[in-house]
């Protein structure tokens, strides 16, 4: 009797499998499709290493694909069903700390802002609350930010070749921010506290920056002056 | 930039004292705001989130540090009752107590462990806790399929237990004990995808922890095989030796389990089979008694010894092989 038990379960497991298998294989082309957005996003946003003037062409372009990336999710979001978020979500999580990212390097560029996760999700036409749906997940969100650090240490440097030297006082107070916004958090031993682990680093070369450029009075008019009133304070 | 610096680290110390600064903060960011001009309003909303955003991640571990401690608590109890069923003895004729008090003590765990994993996981997006439970799931798997194998019944498939671990509603976790009785739990298929619904709570099986839990189970019907042969029960050493045959060829047929922990599963199952298989081998050769003897190394000796005496009355020794089957 026990014979038929065993056969049924596994042909029963066997369907299950085939059927999961079907479903990944559409989630894995949906997320092909998006990963391709996100690419040609992070390639009009690499412009702003190497020309001012291109930022906000770069921004535009970009928003163009985030639009793309919106389109795609909204794809995944019909198929995965309800409840079943995280069990497929292995296929995107990577994909959404990028595009997390690039749009968090994007509302920089344009506002100067940390964009918060409402309006990140808004952009991919996400929920925040997982009871809504299809969401944006907070450690998604949270290592999109970290990531938004180490490049903001390049764009400091790279600003500075081109002759900006206020974005790196801008960016190190930003970056100063970020970095007590998240030791307000209590991370778990995982992959966003090692992530995080790496914060300092950037905050680090980005103060280096500053000091660089404070030390040759390189700094605008204003803070320039204020530098000096500073310096006399202790004399 | 000393000054930027100074705020930054103001805040990690709020930051530090807890939720019950908030108001406080406001305050501090308006007094400092007089020192370094407008700049820092802007930092109020960073900061705003991300206190958010903690409360958010400290309930979603803590949720998930309760979920493991019930993973725990019904890990240790699954295993105690495979151990109390391993104590099934023909010769004591206890095997329907032995049972009856399995049973009681998986129900047990149904309405106490399990249910306070579905309150947990109520609203929430099972799969999301799925790793802080799939141990102590996979267990109990082996323990609810064991007592099914070991009172005689058939093993039930992923979706019958499924259905059992499917709560219809959320009563008082007071009221819980009594207000759940096993009736309660025959609710009809339509609340499986249901389950971020009002009022339907449910813990849920994956069918991957559910076959995983089905290997564990090879490894005690193994040891049952053995222990059968050393209470010379030599027929159901065959009957457990086919049922490993027929689990291991469910395993085998199974194509693509992405899963590393599934091969690992079946190269233990194979060697479990390969065991009881011999255990049946040598009670077909040998005869039962000597065969009790081959299978444990130190009763190798004697079991040659004994060979070797019978060689010698051979010509009678035929009909004392079937004597014991």
């Amino acid at each position: 009797m026990q014979n038929t038990v065993v056969k049924n379960i596994f042909d029963n497991f066997n369907e299950y499998l085939s059927k999961e298998q079907e479903l990944r294989t559409e989630i894995r082309d949906i997320v092909r499709d998006i990963d391709q957005a996100a690419k040609e996003a992070a390639i009009a946003l690499q412009i702003i290493h190497s020309s001012i003037a291109d930022v906000p062409g770069a921004c535009v372009t970009a928003r163009k694909h985030f639009d793309t990336c919106r389109a795609g999710y909204g794809k995944l979001a019909e198929l995965i069903p309800d409840g079943q978020y995280y069990r497929f979500n292995d296929h995107w999580h990577f994909l959404t700390q990028r595009i997390v990212f690039l749009i968090a390097l994007t509302v920089y560029l344009e506002k100067g802002f940390l964009v918060n996760r409402e309006t990140a999700a808004e952009v991919l036409g996400l929920c925040v609350e997982q009871k809504d749906g299809f969401h944006l997940d907070i450690e998604d969100y949270l290592m999109g930010v970290l990531q938004l650090a180490s490049e903001l240490s390049r764009y400091a440097v790279n600003s500075v070749t081109l002759g900006d030297y206020e974005k790196p006082l801008t960016i190190s107070k930003f970056v100063a921010d970020l970095n007590s916004g998240f030791r307000l958090l209590n991370l778990k031993n995982d992959s966003l506290r090692k992530r995080f682990d790496a914060l300092k680093y950037d905050v680090k070369k980005i103060e280096e920056i500053v000091y660089d450029i404070s030390l040759r009075g390189l700094r605008g008019g204003e803070t320039a002056t204020a530098a000096a009133e500073v310096k006399q304070e202790p004399n | 930039m000393s000054q930027n610096r100074g705020n930054a680290r103001r805040f990690v110390r709020q930051g530090g004292r807890g939720g019950g600064g908030c108001g406080r903060r406001g305050k501090d960011g308006e007094a400092a705001d007089d020192a370094t001009g407008p700049l820092l309003d802007k930092n109020n909303p960073i900061i705003q989130c991300f206190r958010q955003y903690a409360l958010e991640l400290d309930a979603k571990h803590d949720r998930y540090e309760r979920i493991v401690k019930c993973s725990r608590d019904i890990t240790i109890e699954s295993k105690r009752i495979i151990f109390l069923l391993h104590t099934i003895d023909p010769r004591k004729n206890n095997e329907a107590k032995v049972c009856e008090e399995a049973k009681n003590r998986l129900e047990a765990l149904f309405r106490n462990q399990f249910f306070g994993i579905a309150k947990e996981l109520q609203g929430k997006d099972a799969y999301q806790y799925a790793r802080a439970y799939t141990n102590g799931m996979q267990e109990f798997i082996e323990a609810y399929t064991f007592y099914q194998y070991s009172s005689g019944q058939d093993i039930s498939d992923w979706q019958a237990i499924q259905r059992r671990l499917s709560y219809d509603q959320l009563p008082d976790p007071t009221r819980a004990e009594s207000s759940l009785p096993s009736d309660q739990n025959e609710c009809e298929p339509a609340h499986e995808c249901k389950n971020d619904e009002q009022g339907t709570a449910m813990v849920c099986l994956q069918p991957l922890d559910f076959v995983l839990g089905l290997g564990d189970l090879s490894g005690e019907v193994m040891r049952k095989c053995i222990n059968t042969l050393g209470s010379g029960q030599v027929d159901s050493c065959f009957i457990h030796c086919r049922f490993l045959q027929d689990l291991y060829r469910g395993f085998v047929s199974v194509s693509s389990a992405r899963s590393r922990e599934f091969s690992h599963k079946m190269s233990t199952l194979r060697q479990s089979l390969l065991k009881s298989e011999k255990v049946c081998y040598n009670v077909t050769v040998r005869g039962s008694e000597a065969a009790k003897w081959g299978s444990s190394e130190d009763g190798f000796a004697s079991f040659l010894h004994h060979q070797s005496s019978k060689d010698t009355e051979a010509a009678g020794g035929d009909d004392d092989e079937g004597v014991f089957f």
